[in-house]
């Protein structure tokens, strides 16, 4: 069936998509694209099989990739069965409905009636079922569907098929389409079984016994009446096969009256069976025709509705918008993090006299007013001395400036330097720092980083600074904390 | 595959005043290393924008000026003319490429040199210093286009005092609070770097229309993944077969349980699985969520306050059962060509109506169903509780909107405030409910691919809506 291949694509491609759920989105997106790009279809449907071709070789699980292969063999079997199934059980309907003892004359009108009325209501049954013909008929259609054979032989590949998350293939919610002209199919064949059979078994019949044909009735009805609804069924093929329509005189003849101890009026018995043309005609005609045209129309509609199954999934939608999406990525080959410095243990600051401290305000991080209030409202100690110092200065500058402090210091004095917490410490601080070591070795340093307000830094910044001064390894150089004074 | 005139930007400025969160911002891109700890960005990165292989712009993080006196001092003593500066500049960073002491100028005008326009960062928040203008000297030596930020780090605003000295330097001064900026803010920032050079203006003008496709169809992949989500929520059962008890009742009733238990943990990992993956398609991929309001939107799907504060309200959800049983009793209307008199949707909306009043507080329907080849099972779900798909997508709703909104700058976990309005879910408006009743019925009960097509189509004008003033964040 042209169906097959788009069929095992469907089943194998919804079990891929949703196993492939788990991978994150991103990766999906970028393996899509990447083959998307190189997808030389422009049409969705082909564009998702040749993806699936790229994409099939790469499954892992053996089973996961057989799953379609699997549905098909198991509809095909199915068909088969079913079409066998319909061939004997019209074998078997033709062999009662053909019943001929050589009492009485097969009664045409109950033949045709078994043989062609039957099954015609049916197929108009089905047509009015068929989804979107009427509105309404839907409920009546799951109706009949859940009494069908065909549905039970859905089911049973549903159960076999079903993915190992539990989810139905033929949910007939989700492929409402595709579930109803499969049963349709199914019934075809059934059908077509049906007939095959019963033409089979009529012909080996007429063949190989002697069939006396005759009709009975006990409405009223004329031989005129008869001949005309014989003559109205033999249209179709009177011209063609003109053995097998009636005339007047063979339809008057046959009929027969079982009171009448089964012998026809006026009619030579050998003429009863020259019905059997005509029986065979109406058999082919009204029951088989139909139903080789309804396969044919719901095989093209079932190629229709496997496309659809396969495009109206969602999950199919999805690799479709990310095939055809551009990718919008930001690349970046980005070093690692750098952490901080190892630091050694915080200690206290030996500065505990009130002689007054010198102190540096670096970058104008306050004025001299606010600096000494800082340093007596924060720490109670006195500020001696400031000397402003700027990166906008030269390093000459610094060191002239340096070498005026140094004359103001003691070898056990302490100096506070003062700088803007808010701003990391930049290497030119750090050169001025190594210059101010550089020029007085014993000093014992303190820089007290501090905040736009003029009070002490968040901890998170002081750790910031305590960190990079670490790096200096001074061990004469201390970081102002708030509570106090902590070497870094 | 970069052309030309692909625009590139490299982000400069002294250090730890956010460049690193701008580039990350702008990027989308949470691997950048943002610290408070100078010297972070030791080398120039540059991250490019890409529409599969074709490059749209470039950005650069670079290190921050750190010996910038010294620098200018040296350029200073070579350039005696207006003229000569860009040259001075490039020999500087010829002479000193291998010099660790001018390893991060060399990093950060290198990119200056190749032709990369200047974003230059500073901290609004911050008051102004007169040390930036060594930084702003050298910057305006390169002569390259140049446009200054003023990033908003903290509460404090001294952005004018900023605007005053960067206006002497730059020729556009913005406004961008890397940590909180918006979609529409990025795309601002885009906007101005256009103007810097008039090669990069339709480039860029290109890349915005890119990334507001891009906008739009994440948001659209995201109501799909909800979607599936919620459409995988409401069919998922449990089920076990019953073993033969001499106490019949007991061993049942625990089996209940823990099918119960089972359930909500398969529709827990259902939820997390589509929140990952919301996360990934806003390129998202390490995100932890952090709830102020007893971690309601990061835990417990289950817990009734969630429900109150993501579901229906009872009354909304009696219209929505009752509008609910309509719809199905109108179908049996329709199949006798109204000869019923609407009386199968009157008595559908009742059935609804009460189903949803009264069912309302029992979470999953529990099943007694005989096998195929004998024995029974018992089956616990669907979950039918009325309110369970309005909590789901409450839930979802609020997420994505953090997601979509949350700048790739933050580092902290995502931290959701709910006030103490409740249902959030009644504020979609009626119509949007009504769709959203009828596509829950149909999925509920084993839904079409259809009705899941159109959930997500619907739920893509539902994020596109603020979840309101329930929630703040990101």
């Amino acid at each position: 069936m042209a169906d097959e291949p788009l069929l095992a694509s469907a089943v194998d491609l919804e079990r891929w998509l949703f196993a492939d759920r788990e991978l994150s989105f991103e990766a999906r997106l970028q393996r899509d694209r990447q083959i998307g790009r190189d997808l030389t279809a422009t049409d969705p449907l082909n564009r998702v099989l040749q993806w699936w071709a790229e994409v099939q070789p790469r499954s892992q699980s053996v089973e996961d990739a057989a799953a379609g292969s699997k549905v098909v063999r198991l509809r095909r079997l199915l068909t088969l069965v079913l079409t066998v199934a319909g061939l004997f059980t019209g074998g078997f309907v033709c062999s009662a409905a053909f019943a001929y003892d050589g009492s009485y004359p097969v009664n045409l009108l109950l033949l045709l009636g078994v043989l062609v009325v039957v099954p015609a209501l049916l197929l108009l049954l089905t047509l009015l079922a068929l989804p979107g013909w009427l509105p309404g008929t839907r409920s009546l259609s799951d109706s009949f569907a859940a009494l069908s054979l065909s549905r039970w032989a859905l089911l049973w590949i549903d159960r076999v098929s079903s993915t190992s998350a539990g989810r139905s293939l033929f949910n007939p919610r989700r492929h409402s389409a595709f579930t109803r002209w499969q049963l349709v199919v199914f019934s075809q064949w059934f059908a077509i079984g049906f007939f095959a059979g019963a033409l089979t078994l009529a012909w080996l019949l007429v063949a190989f016994s002697d069939l006396a044909f005759g009709w009975s009735t006990t409405l009223q009805l004329q031989a005129n009446d008869v001949h005309r609804v014989f003559s109205a069924l033999a249209w179709p093929w009177s011209t063609l096969v003109p053995a097998a329509t009636p005339d007047l005189a063979l339809t008057e003849g046959s009929q027969y009256l079982r009171l009448n101890a089964g012998n026809s009026a006026d009619l030579s018995v050998t003429r009863l069976g020259e019905w059997w043309p005509f029986v065979l005609m109406a058999l082919l005609v009204y029951g088989m025709l139909p139903r080789l045209l309804l396969l044919l129309i719901g095989q093209w509609r079932l190629q229709r509705a496997t496309h659809r199954w396969l495009l109206d999934n969602p999950e199919v939608t999805a690799l479709l918008d990310r095939l055809d999406s551009p990718n919008i990525t930001f690349d970046a080959d980005l070093e690692p993090d750098v952490h901080d410095a190892d630091r050694r243990p915080l200690q206290p600051l030996p500065l505990a006299d009130r002689d007054g401290v010198r102190v540096v305000i670096w970058n104008d991080a306050m004025t001299p007013a606010s600096v000494a209030e800082f340093l007596r409202a924060g720490l109670g100690l006195v500020c001696s001395a400031s000397y402003p110092f700027s990166v906008l200065e030269s390093q000459a500058h610094w060191q002239q400036q340096l070498d005026a402090l140094g004359a103001d210091l003691d070898n056990e004095a302490r100096l506070v330097v003062v700088s803007k917490g808010w701003e990391p410490p930049l290497l030119e601080f750090i050169d001025f720092l190594k210059l101010l070591r550089e020029r007085l070795p014993v000093l014992r340093i303190a820089v007290a980083p501090v905040d736009v307000s003029g009070t002490q830094i968040l901890e998170a910044d002081r750790e910031v600074w305590a960190s990079t001064l670490a790096r200096l390894h001074d061990p004469k150089l201390y970081v102002l904390a708030s509570a106090g004074m902590s070497v870094s | 595959m970069t052309s030309v005139f692909t625009p590139t930007f490299a982000v400069v400025g002294h250090p730890n005043k956010g460049k690193s969160s701008i580039v990350a911002t702008l990027a989308e891109d949470e691997r950048v290393a943002i610290s408070n700890a100078p010297g972070t960005t030791r080398n120039a990165n540059a991250h490019s924008m890409r529409m599969d292989d074709q490059v749209l712009y470039v950005l650069v993080d670079t290190p921050g000026f750190q010996r910038a006196r010294e620098v200018l001092d040296w350029l200073e003593a070579r350039a005696t003319s207006a003229s000569e500066r860009p040259a001075a500049v490039a020999q500087f960073v010829r002479e000193h490429e291998s010099d660790e002491r001018f390893h991060d100028e060399c990093e950060l005008l290198k990119p200056i040199l190749a032709g990369a326009g200047i974003l230059y960062v500073v901290d609004g928040a911050k008051p102004y210093g007169r040390e930036y203008e060594l930084e702003m000297q050298i910057l305006q030596w390169t002569g390259s286009p140049r446009m200054a930020l003023i990033n908003m780090i903290g509460s404090d605003d001294y952005s004018l005092q900023w605007r005053q000295a960067l206006d002497q330097y730059f020729s556009i001064v913005r406004s961008f609070d890397a940590m909180n900026a918006d979609f529409d803010n990025r795309i601002g920032v885009l906007r101005a770097f256009a103007e810097l050079d008039e090669r990069w203006r339709e480039p860029l003008e290109r890349t915005v229309g890119v990334l507001n496709e891009e906008r739009q169809r994440r948001r659209l992949r995201s109501a799909r993944e909800i979607a599936g989500f919620i459409a995988d929520a409401l069919s998922m059962s449990e089920r076990e077969t019953l073993v033969d008890s001499d106490e019949p009742g007991t061993g049942d009733e625990q089996l209940k349980q823990s099918l119960t238990q089972r359930l909500q943990q398969r529709i827990v990992r259902r939820e997390q699985t589509a929140r990952d993956n919301v996360q990934s398609i806003y390129r998202w991929g390490r995100l932890e969520l952090n709830d102020s309001t007893g971690e309601i939107l990061a835990t417990d799907l289950f817990a009734s306050e969630g429900w109150e504060l993501f579901g229906l309200s009872e009354t909304k959800l009696l219209i929505s059962g009752l509008v609910s049983g309509a719809l199905a009793g109108g179908g049996v209307d329709a199949l006798l060509g109204g000869a019923s008199m609407l009386l199968g949707a009157g008595i559908g909306a009742l059935l609804g109506g009460a189903g949803a009043w009264f069912g309302g507080h029992e979470l999953a329907k529990v099943k007694v169903l005989g096998e195929t080849l004998g024995g029974k099972v018992l089956q616990v779900g669907p979950v039918s509780a009325p309110n369970f798909p309005w909590v789901l997508l409450g839930r979802a709703w609020v997420h994505h909107h953090l997601i979509s909104e949350r700048n790739h700058a933050r580092r902290e976990a995502v931290s959701v405030s709910l006030s103490d309005s409740q249902h959030l879910m009644d504020v979609l408006p009626d119509d949007v409910r009504k769709l959203l009743t009828r596509l829950f019925k149909v999925l509920a009960q084993g839904g079409d691919d259809e009705a899941l097509k159109d959930l997500g189509n619907l739920l893509d004008q539902v994020l596109a809506t603020d979840p309101g003033a329930a929630v703040s964040g990101p």
